[in-house]
């Protein structure tokens, strides 16, 4: 399809916006949480595939190439909005894992789960996301990102133990 | 493999993306740990409840056309072919194109530069209950201003780079309600949306 598209072949460019319209969308909204700049990133992402598609070497899969476009154009946003992280390093407290009573209570109630995952720091949450939403592996997510595998597992187990803490957290405190 | 190397791989092993020799790894320490096995399925849990909650975009099919149009067009974001984007077009068969264009401009409380066609927002304030519309890509100066000073209404951002401009109403009103008399307006408005 790439191939078509580098050709010029609208249909194909088409048939591969729907294909991934729906999970970049997703990607870049749970990051910028605005629907009218998410439109506009969206559009500037699938402008530079259809500029930039006779560069794409085969070298990662098309979703990751895609998904790094989309990665790097949030990450610009960022850095032109100045935004804060919002959630620092785990703190150093003894870890109490949630039961599994309490993360099961927590993650029938998405307003927790949906908070937690805003609450994380954006190179922390766009780890799970990958994971959860898109299914990557480790290795795509190392793709997406420009960052070695040992960081994205790294990222992971934090991004994973602030997740099931802060879950947990909410619903013992009673925060809705 | 350490155990915070397991737990760093149970996303993934959630996921199915682990290869055999890594995920045969983790279901082997899984079996052997009650607190992993719990994790496990707190893990799947939150992973099922994060995809029932996708966002969606609800002006997807919108999005392609807009696409469809600038690739169609060569109209590809550029400086020199910006312009061609913006709703409002000068056409040398249209008589009073730029007086139009300045009187809704002295309308809207934006300022003009002719030479470059570009809105230059008079007002730094920041607006938040405004509608968020997009004008059909033919429709001229004067129908755009003639509905805006129909309804009452007055422009006080835009147009974003894929052409939205955010409207404020000058008396107050139900949003919802003008955002429905404005979408009725099919041959000017491509796109209504109300505040969020």
């Amino acid at each position: 399809m790439i191939s078509k598209i580098s050709n010029r072949d609208k249909n194909a460019f088409a048939d591969f916006y729907r294909a991934m319209e729906r999970p970049l969308y997703g990607f870049i909204f749970l990051k910028l949480n605005d629907s009218h700049q998410t439109s506009d990133l969206l559009h500037d992402v699938f402008i530079e595939v259809w500029k930039g598609a006779h560069r794409f070497e085969g070298r990662s899969s098309v979703k990751t190439w895609v998904f790094g476009i989309a990665y790097r154009k949030v990450i610009d946003v960022y850095r032109r909005g100045g935004r804060v992280e919002t959630m620092a390093e785990l703190p150093e407290i003894e870890d109490e894992s949630p039961t599994a009573e309490q993360a099961l209570a927590a993650s029938e109630q998405a307003t927790h789960v949906r908070a937690c995952v805003e609450d994380l720091k954006p190179d922390h949450r766009v780890v799970i996301e990958l994971a959860f939403f898109e299914d990557f592996s480790y290795r795509q997510i190392s793709e997406v990102i420009g960052s070695p595998e040992g960081t994205v597992k790294t990222r992971v187990y934090h991004a994973k133990k602030l997740l099931l803490r802060c879950v947990s957290a909410r619903l013992q405190t009673g925060v809705i | 493999m350490e155990n915070k190397d397991i737990e760093a791989l149970l996303p993934f092993y959630i996921n199915g993306t682990l290869g055999e020799i890594e995920s045969a790894q983790v279901q082997k320490a899984v079996a052997q740990s009650a607190a992993l096995r719990s994790e496990v399925e707190a893990l799947r849990l939150i992973k099922t409840n994060m995809q029932a909650n996708a966002p969606k975009n609800a002006a997807a099919e919108l999005g392609l056309a807009r696409l469809m149009r600038d690739i169609e067009a060569d109209a590809l974001p550029t400086p020199a072919n910006d312009t061609a984007r913006a709703p409002f077009r000068i056409s040398p068969l249209f008589g009073g194109a730029m007086a139009a264009m300045v009187a809704l401009a002295f309308y809207a409380g934006t300022a003009i530069s002719p030479d470059k066609l570009e809105y230059i927002q008079a007002s730094g304030e920041d607006y938040t209950a405004v509608l968020t519309v997009r004008f059909q890509p033919e429709v001229t100066q004067q129908a755009a201003a003639a509905t805006l000073l129909e309804h009452g209404l007055e422009v006080v951002g835009g147009p974003s780079a894929r052409g939205f401009y955010r409207l404020l109403p000058l008396e107050d009103c139900d949003m919802d309600s003008l955002a429905e008399i404005l979408r009725a307006e099919s041959l000017v408005f491509e796109f209504v949306e109300t505040p969020q």
